[in-house]
Parts: C-alpha cells; sequence; structure tokens
C-alpha cells in the first residue's frame, strides 16, 4: 500500500476513509459493542482531535485506523486501499510504511538510547541512512544533545518528543497519537501539540489525536466527537484551528 | 486470622493465573532436589547393596590361597586350620580348587567364543556352596545332587556380555565338557578382576569364570584329587586379622606358599566398598553442580515474577498496608513454589531409587540391590528447595519495602529503573540496524538477571561438559595404553600357560602353532611395588628379552634393565605415585620358589627406565633376574606375532587343545576390559547427562517465558511499528543465545575445572593403577556448546506463540 496520492482531478483523495465501521466484542454472553456505524475521512495534512470520554470507542477507532484491530462491520480504506481483507504480512507492511503511533506512556525501548529509539523508527520503515535521519529527526524535536541518554535519564517530556521523533523519523503519512500530553505537564504537552501541529504543514501529514482534553480540541483543523461508540459530532474548528499559545489547561 | 485468609485467597487466584509457571520452577527444583538425592544416596546404596549380597551368599571371613600353580591334598587345608589356637573360633570351613583354563562357548550363528576362564570348585550343600555360595540370576543355581555332575553356573556378566543363554554347553580342553545350567555369580564375581590387572573390574567381557562342585572341578584338573584354597567363616566376635595371621604362621611351618586374606582384604571386596566412597566424590560433585544450576535458576525466576508485582506493593503501601502483610502474598508466591517443589521432589527423589537401581545393576552384578528413599539426603536438598525460593520472594520484596510508594508505583517512565550496564555498552555498537542492538542491550540491562540465567545454564552445562570431558579422559588414557601394549605389533597376542614351564619349550609350542610368525617366552610375576614412605601397590613384573622383535616396552627416560643387575622399568606413573624417577630405588615383593612351594622374598631394585602406559601395575626386568626369584628359564606366558593374516582366534584354536595353553589373548585384552569397566561408569554419567539436559531446557523454556512476558509492551510497541512476529522472536533468540553463549563459555570452564578436580583429585583415589590424563576433546567441547547454546536460544520458539497472538492494543494500553 502506498503513501497519500493525489486524485486525477487536482482535489485531494483522504487519506483515511471509514465508512459504517463497527466493532463488537464477545465477553462470554454479553456483547460489547465499542464502535458503532462511524463514518470518518481524514485527508493529508489534516490535524484530526478524537474526543470523548472514557469507554466512548477512541482508542478502538485509533487501533482500527493503525490495523492493530479489525472492524466487524463497515470498511476502512487508507490511501485508498481497503485494508480489511489485508493479509497478515501485508497489515504489518501497512504499519511500517503509513502509520506511526505515539502513546501515552511512549513506550520506549529502555535498552536503547534516545538516538537509537528513533533511529528504531527510520530502521523499521525501510530508510537508507537510518542514523542520519534519526540524528536529524532528534534534532528537530529539541534533542539534539540528548542523543546518547537512556530513556531513564529523560524527562517525561523529553521522553515524549523521543517518542515522536521516532513517529517522525518513520516519514509514514498518517501519525495516530493516543492521549500523547496525558502524562505531560501544561508546558510540555504544549510543546509537543507545536511538533505535533508543524509535522502538518511541513510533511503534510494527516495526525490524528486521540484525547479527552477538550482545550486541545481547539488547535485542531476538525474535531470528531465519540460518545458510547458512535460519532456524535465530525465539524471543522469554527474560526479555524486556534495558536496554541492561546491554550491553558 | 481473617486478613490471613484474605491474602491467602488473593495468593491461590494468582496461582490460577500462574500455575504452570509456578509448576515449571518448582519442576526445576525437584530436578535439582530429585537428582541431588539420587546422586548423593549412591554411596549408601551401594555400601547397603554390598552389605546384603555378602550376607545373602554367606561370604567366608577369611580365605587361604596357595600360589598359582600349586596345590595340596584334600583334608590338608582343613588340618592346617583346625591348628591353629583360633580354631575354635572357626564355624566353618570349606576346601576348594580354582583351575585356570579356557573354554570354547559354541554359538548360534557365529563363530565359537574362545575365552580365558577360571572353574571354582565348591563342596555342595543343598543350596549350592555353603560359603561363599552361588546366585543365579538366570537358569538355575547348584544344588547338593550337582556334586560331581559336569555342571557348572556361569559368571552372568560374561553370559550378558556375549549374549549367551541361561542354559548351554561348554568345551574345555581335552575334549572335556561342562553343561552351564544357569548364570549368576558368588562373592569373588561381584567385581570380576584379571591377574596383573590391578584393582579393575570390567573382566568379566573377556574372563568365564564358572562354579561348580568340587568334584567336579577335580575331575577336570585330572591326576588324584587336590584343593589350593578354603574360605572359613568365622563366629561372633572372632577377629579375622587375627585368624589370618594364625594362617600365615601355620602356612610358612608347612611348608606352603600361599596367602592369607581377610574379606575385607580381598581385591573385589576392597575396590567395591572403596568405590562406593570415591565414586560418591565423583557424584557430589555432579550433584551440587545440578542442584545449584536449579538453585539459581528457581532463585532468578521466582524472583522476576516477584518484580512484576511490585507496583501492585506500591499501592498497598500508598494505602497505609502495613508493610508485613504486603509481603504476604509474594512470600505465598515463594511457598507455592517451594511446596510444588518438594512435592515433585519427594516424587522424582522415590523414583531416583528405581531409576538408579538399573544403572547400578548395570554397573554392579549383586545379587541383593538396596536402593531404599535417604530421607536424610532428600532433606538435605529438599531444604534447599524449601528455602530458596521463599528467599527468592523476599528479597524483591524487601528491596520494593525499602522504597517509598511513590517509586515503588512508579514502574514506568519516571521510575530511574537504570540501564544496568547498558551505558557501558553505549558507544559499542553492533554492525546492523538499531533492532539489531536490541538483544545485547537488553541483556546488558538487566545483568544481574543475565548473570543468573547465565551461571544457572553455566553450573548445568559445566555438568555435560565434565560427562563428556571424563569420557574423553578414559578413552584418551585407555587408548594411551592400548597403543603402548601394541606398538610396533599391533596384532600380538599373549599366550598364557597353565603353569610355569621350561622357556624353550614353551616358545617351540607356540611358535609351532600354525600362523604364528614369531614366539617370545615371558614370566609374568604377581609383585607389589613400595618405596619408603608410599602407599605399597600390587602389580606384575614381567621378565622379557628388551632385545626382542615380537615386543618391548618402550623406554621414555633411563634405558632398558642391564642384564644380571636388579633392575626394572616401571611406569611413569609407578615412579610418580612411588616418588622415584629413573636411577631410585624400589622395593619389590615377589613369590621366590622353596622346594616345592614359593615363599614371599623382598628385594630392592634400582629403576632402569620408565615407561608410557599409564597404568601403573606394569614392570619388566630382564630374564637374568628369573634366577633370583628361583625361576631360571622358566615362562609361563608367551608373546606372538601372527603372521600376516592369521587371526588370534585361528592361533587360540590351533592352540586350544594343547596341555600347557591355559588362554590366548590378544595383547590389548587387558585394555579391552578396562574400557568395559569404565564403560559401566557411563550408565552413571548418561543418567546424570539426561537430567542435566532436561534441566538446562527447563531453566532456558522459563526463563525466555518470563522474559518474553517482561518485554511484552516492548514486543507490542514494536509489532505496532510493524515490525513482524517473527522478527519479535528472533531478537528474544537473540538475547537468549547471549544468554546460551555466556552459558556455554561458563560451562566450558566449569566443566573443564570439574573435569581436571574429578580426574586429578577424585579418580586417582577410585582408580588408583591408572594415571589418567585430563582431556576433553575439541569435538565434545563443540557438542557441549552446541547442545547448551541451542537448547537456550531456541527456547524462545516454544514462546513464540505468545508473541504472535499478542494482544497489541491491550498491552499498549496498560497504564503504569
Amino acid at each position: 500500500m502506498s503513501a497519500a496520492e493525489t486524485s486525477a482531478g487536482g482535489a485531494e483523495q483522504p487519506l483515511v476513509e471509514l465508512s459504517g465501521v463497527a466493532r463488537r466484542y464477545e465477553m462470554g454472553e454479553v456483547t460489547v459493542t465499542a464502535l458503532e456505524g462511524v463514518d470518518l475521512t481524514v485527508s493529508p495534512g489534516e490535524f484530526v482531535v478524537v474526543l470523548g470520554p472514557s469507554g466512548s470507542g477512541k482508542t478502538t477507532l485509533l487501533n482500527m485506523i493503525g490495523a492493530l484491530d479489525s472492524p466487524t462491520e463497515g470498511e476502512i480504506r487508507i490511501a485508498g486501499e481497503e485494508i480489511g481483507g489485508a493479509s497478515r504480512a501485508e497489515l504489518f507492511a501497512f504499519r511500517r510504511h503509513t502509520v506511526s503511533f505515539i502513546f501515552q506512556t511512549f513506550n520506549l525501548f529502555p535498552a536503547l538510547t534516545a538516538l537509537e529509539n528513533v533511529e528504531f523508527g527510520a530502521d523499521v520503515s525501510g530508510h537508507g541512512n537510518a542514523r542520519a535521519v534519526a540524528a536529524q529527526t532528534l534534532e528537530r524535536v529539541g534533542l539534539g544533545n540528548r542523543g546518547d541518554h537512556f530513556p531513564h535519564e529523560l524527562s517525561g517530556g523529553e521522553q515524549q518528543r523521543v517518542a515522536i521523533a521516532r513517529a517522525l523519523a518513520t516519514r509514514n503519512p498518517i501519525l495516530l497519537a493516543d492521549e500523547p500530553t496525558g502524562e505531560l505537564d501544561f508546558r510540555t504537552g504544549v510543546q509537543i501539540l507545536e511538533l505535533l501541529h508543524e509535522q502538518t504543514h511541513t510533511e503534510r501529514t494527516a495526525v490524528l489525536v486521540v484525547t479527552h482534553n477538550r482545550e486541545i480540541a481547539r488547535v485542531a483543523h476538525r474535531v470528531v466527537e465519540l460518545s458510547s461508540g458512535h460519532v456524535v459530532a465530525d465539524r471543522p474548528n469554527p474560526g479555524g484551528p486556534a495558536a496554541i499559545s492561546e491554550l491553558h489547561w | 486470622m481473617k486478613r490471613l485468609r484474605f491474602w491467602l485467597r488473593w495468593s491461590l487466584r494468582d496461582l490460577r493465573g500462574r500455575w504452570a509457571l509456578v509448576l515449571a520452577i518448582g519442576l526445576v527444583l525437584a530436578i535439582g532436589t530429585g537428582v541431588y538425592a539420587g546422586l548423593g544416596s549412591m554411596k549408601d546404596w551401594r555400601i547397603a547393596s554390598n552389605d546384603a549380597s555378602y550376607a545373602v551368599l554367606h561370604a567366608h571371613d577369611v580365605e587361604v590361597s596357595l600360589t598359582t600353580g600349586t596345590s595340596a591334598p584334600p583334608g590338608s587345608l582343613r588340618r592346617l586350620v583346625e591348628g591353629i589356637p583360633a580354631a575354635g573360633e572357626v564355624v566353618a570351613i570349606a576346601e576348594r580348587l580354582r583351575l585356570p583354563t579356557q573354554v570354547e562357548v559354541p554359538r548360534r550363528g557365529a563363530e565359537a567364543l574362545l575365552s580365558p576362564a577360571e572353574v571354582i570348585g565348591s563342596p555342595l550343600g543343598p543350596g549350592g556352596p555353603a560359603i561363599d555360595g552361588v546366585y543365579a540370576s538366570a537358569g538355575r543355581a547348584l544344588r547338593a545332587g550337582d556334586e560331581g555332575r559336569p555342571v557348572a553356573v556361569l559368571e552372568r556378566g560374561f553370559a550378558e556380555y556375549h549374549g549367551l543363554p541361561s542354559r548351554g554347553v561348554l568345551r574345555l580342553p581335552g575334549g572335556r565338557r561342562l553343561r552351564y545350567v544357569g548364570l549368576g555369580g558368588a562373592p569373588e564375581s561381584f567385581m570380576v578382576t584379571r591377574p596383573g590387572g590391578g584393582e579393575f573390574g570390567g573382566a568379566e567381557a573377556q574372563f568365564a569364570l564358572l562354579f561348580t562342585s568340587l568334584r567336579t572341578a577335580q575331575r577336570l584338573a585330572g591326576g588324584p584329587p587336590r584343593v589350593d584354597d578354603a574360605v572359613l567363616r568365622l563366629g561372633a566376635g572372632a577377629s579375622p586379622s587375627a585368624v589370618r595371621r594364625q594362617l600365615e604362621r601355620a602356612l610358612a611351618a608347612a611348608g606352603l606358599s600361599g596367602e592369607v586374606k581377610t574379606l575385607a582384604e580381598d581385591t573385589a571386596h576392597r575396590v567395591l566398598y572403596k568405590d562406593a566412597s570415591g565414586d560418591q566424590q565423583m557424584f557430589d560433585v555432579f550433584a551440587f553442580l545440578i542442584l545449584a544450576g536449579a538453585a539459581l535458576a528457581a532463585f532468578n525466576l521466582a524472583t522476576r515474577i516477584v518484580e512484576s508485582q511490585r507496583r501492585e506493593i506500591g499501592i498497598g503501601m500508598a494505602l497505609g498496608v502495613p508493610p508485613r502483610q504486603l509481603a504476604i502474598r509474594p512470600l505465598l508466591l515463594g511457598v507455592q513454589i517451594a511446596v510444588a517443589g518438594t512435592v515433585l521432589g519427594l516424587a522424582l527423589g522415590l523414583a531416583m531409587g528405581e531409576i538408579f537401581r538399573g544403572v547400578l545393576e548395570g554397573l554392579l552384578p549383586l545379587p541383593a540391590m538396596r536402593t531404599p528413599f535417604e530421607l536424610g539426603v532428600f532433606l538435605r536438598a529438599a531444604a534447599v528447595g524449601l528455602v530458596l525460593p521463599i528467599l527468592a520472594t523476599a528479597i524483591p520484596v524487601w528491596r520494593g519495602l525499602r522504597q517509598t510508594p511513590v517509586q515503588a508505583i512508579r514502574v514506568g517512565f519516571r521510575s530511574a529503573r537504570g540501564s544496568g550496564v547498558a551505558g557501558l555498552a553505549k558507544r559499542l555498537r553492533l554492525p546492523g540496524s538499531s533492532i539489531a542492538q536490541l538483544p545485547l542491550r537488553n541483556a546488558l540491562r538487566a545483568p544481574r538477571r543475565t548473570l543468573l540465567t547465565v551461571l544457572g545454564i553455566g553450573a548445568v552445562l559445566s555438568v555435560l561438559v565434565a560427562f563428556l570431558g571424563l569420557i574423553d579422559s578414559f578413552n584418551a588414557t585407555v587408548d594411551r595404553s592400548e597403543a603402548e601394549v601394541a606398538h610396533g605389533n599391533p596384532n600380538r597376542i599373549v599366550v598364557a600357560l597353565d603353569g610355569f614351564r621350561p622357556a624353550g619349550a614353551a616358545r617351540r609350542l607356540v611358535a609351532r602353532a600354525p600362523g604364528v610368525a614369531a614366539a617370545e617366552p615371558q614370566l609374568t610375576l604377581p609383585v607389589t611395588l613400595s618405596a619408603s614412605g608410599r602407599e605399597a601397590f600390587e602389580g606384575s613384573l614381567t621378565l622379557l628379552d628388551f632385545a626382542s622383535p615380537v615386543w618391548v616396552p618402550t623406554i621414555v627416560a633411563g634405558a632398558a634393565p642391564v642384564a644380571g643387575r636388579p633392575e626394572v622399568v616401571i611406569s611413569e606413573k609407578a615412579a610418580q605415585d612411588l616418588g622415584v624417577g629413573v636411577g631410585g630405588t624400589i622395593e619389590l615383593a615377589y613369590p621366590r620358589r622353596r622346594g616345592a612351594g614359593y615363599e614371599e622374598a623382598r628385594a630392592r631394585v634400582r629403576v632402569a627406565g620408565l615407561h608410557p602406559d599409564p597404568f601403573r601395575t606394569f614392570a619388566y626386568a630382564d630374564p637374568s633376574v628369573a634366577a633370583l626369584a628361583g625361576f631360571p628359564g622358566i615362562a609361563n606366558r608367551v608373546s606372538a606375532t601372527p603372521r600376516p593374516g592369521a587371526s588370534e582366534n585361528r592361533i587360540a584354536r590351533a592352540l586350544f587343545h594343547a596341555p600347557a595353553v591355559a588362554s590366548v589373548e590378544r595383547a590389548t585384552a587387558t585394555t579391552e576390559f578396562v574400557r568395559n569397566r569404565l564403560g559401566d561408569f557411563v550408565g552413571v554419567l548418561r543418567l546424570i547427562e539426561g537430567f542435566a539436559l532436561a534441566l538446562a531446557l527447563l531453566i532456558a523454556f522459563n526463563s525466555s517465558a518470563i522474559g518474553i512476558d517482561e518485554r511484552r509492551r516492548e514486543n507490542a510497541t514494536m509489532l505496532a511499528f510493524g515490525v513482524t512476529s517473527a522478527r519479535a522472536v528472533a531478537l528474544a533468540v537473540g538475547e537468549s543465545l547471549i544468554a546460551g553463549l555466556l552459558g556455554a563459555v561458563a560451562g566450558l570452564a566449569g566443566g573443564y575445572l570439574v573435569t581436571s578436580w574429578v580426574v586429578g583429585q577424585t579418580l586417582p583415589e577410585t582408580l588408583p593403577d591408572l594415571g589418567l590424563v585430563v582431556q576433553i576433546t575439541p569435538a565434545s567441547l563443540l557438542v557441549a556448546a552446541a547442545v547448551g547454546v541451542l537448547a537456550v536460544a531456541l527456547a524462545p520458539l516454544l514462546s513464540a506463540r505468545r508473541i504472535r497472538r499478542m494482544d497489541v492494543p491491550s498491552t499498549l494500553r496498560v497504564m503504569e
């Protein structure tokens, strides 16, 4: 599956298209519906925030787009290709070349240095000069001088920046972030959001951020609200995205 | 009480989730304690079996044996015994005849087997011989009605080695036949030794012992009835040593040459009991290593399980639960492992009796085998098995409780968990991508865990290396002996005569046989070698022509003895044991002819040279020395070179009916029976090897299973980034490979040390006649390393399913 493509007519083809997606889990005799009838599109360079309380299905939605989970019903097309019928090997390849993850708890490899963690992202997606790409990306997130530190030698904010650098180093067109600021203080959270926002402009990466923090939604191009597995709102930010400097929580 | 019940319930729920792991760690401990109990009981089992076997066959207390080749009229030895002051303490006496000969055993579908043999004739009562009874393991035993009939019991070791049936017919020289009605043994066959073979057993393969009635043996010997041996049983409280001394005096006074021995001085008896203690030292080393390997592994694994509960301890601390109560749950895990280990260990310990019984039966053909459960030994091992898991769980609990609740709860990114010694390798990059660095970095990140795993695997592998090293050392030593005995004349044969014959006639007799190219008469005398301050040992002195084209020993130091001078060539090992070198003096005790009999004589002789045979028992001198012993121009064996294409069997057949010939065998026969004896040990060692391998596999599997559990988030992250599950498993294999390689290095080093210690310290006590050389062949090292590395490295494959089926989203969402 290739990266984003531009449609023949000049209008950008959505990178992510979900139609009628449902995800149900069988828990013994009980069926838990995590998502139901979700329709969603995300275009290149778009910064989309998915809002919703705990249990609304935000993370399940992210897992579907990231091909970590498959829908019970509906269709998911990434860069124009349906991933529902993809084989296991194709899904691995899809994750290597199309999506990147940023986790709330960072999930850095504790035995690798910051630079090596970033290099991991470049390596996985098959960049030729992974070391150089990693150094460059780490520099971009402001941690050029911390490359040979191990994760436990970094602050939480620094660790999340390393995690972002790792995701960016893949140069994949879709970036999925699950509560990326959830573990961070306000100042650090803002820095992270700036990084993600910048990525939509410079690389036209589609960024999907899942959060329960409404303040973060202010900087999004578009806000999707979930409740009990249903999309209850999907609208562009009225008045456009706010400046990150205006945020406070 | 109520609270304890709560913690117990919680702990039982934990157990439900990880029962397989608890059981697996318990099994690791059980193998350690079970093998320790089994190996640790070997000495007690062997001594109990020896005692029971000697008792059940009414073994003699004292034996009077006339020198080989001499005999006395029936009744004369009885009268000798009845004439000593302690005669009243003798409760039973039996005169016997021991007849050296050879037998031909017809075999269906194969050439008849020719073998040196000895017929032992004893007076028969209703249950066979009343003293030194004969048991039957197959067929039937001897009974009173067999007296005088051509009926015998064939020694079972010989029959088993050659696959003979339990009944058959044997042919003896002169066309005589003997029917054997059963297979079995007597106290003298508990360990079959050969004259000149030192204290080695294992001769049963090339030496047939036949137990029959006294009258039958006398008929086979021909001529007027004679006896040459008497066995005595003493009353309770009598001193065998005192009786022996009196009998020695009586023998000398009667002008008879012979030897009086108490049962404790009998070679087989002495070696059986000495072996039981000597071998135990070696078994103790293996038992300790296996227990240590199991203990280290169990400690490591239990610690790692509790480490994963550290966060819950922190939560408890935050909620104000007293530390003592918080410690209950992890400690209960230790108790569960300890109980599982003890229960499984008890079962294995009980089974060990049966498992080792089979091995012991192969090692010792005893009529009574006793392998009771040795509670004391088991309890010693079980104590380790009980204490260790509790200690292993207590240490991380203690460490967890010493932290602040916040530190204990934060096991995620905020917790400074350290990178172990990974920092040291920060600038050390392996070739390949960052992913390729992960196995080494992970191994370095948890150095304590890696070290414990490596030590556990290393201890177990060292058992394997030591096992292979011992076999290699045995083989190298026997090969060296064989090379010396066969050098320059690999097909050489030795014709043993039935007594002392004129050397010229003996040479002619053999030289005339078809297939013989050259013959050299020799005289071999039993001797005792000693030097001041050193322990004396028995051996054989062979008088031979050092210019003979047939065979002479290699002289590695010094020179051949000069004719007419009291000089000998001894082995390097003998020189070392006697503390002499070339030019030094040793004392020889040897039989000297006196009238019709023999007396023991002593002579101080100069060591002219040394030969390289690792057997210390072989000594050589010039034939001119024979005059000193009263044997001028006499031989009792002939060394011969077969013509090209002539087989030993053909020559043996040609000489079978010659009246003076006792046996014909290859010159390398002695090394062959030593090989057999050493082969018996291999049975025990193989068993240890099997347990060591099972333990290595279990340790590797458990370690990798826990490792994969510990790295689940990292694996999930990799899978989320599109790293395939096969690659994730390969990384786990890589990390295990590092532990396996380090474990193999530790195992090879440990194994070499154990081999050196066993060969250098333990075996010289068990096998004092053999100068063992330490050798571990590259092939053995490769096998041990490959087995260890492969077993450990491939263990993660068994857990590959867990990575393949991992619920990535759930694993990544786990909040810490």
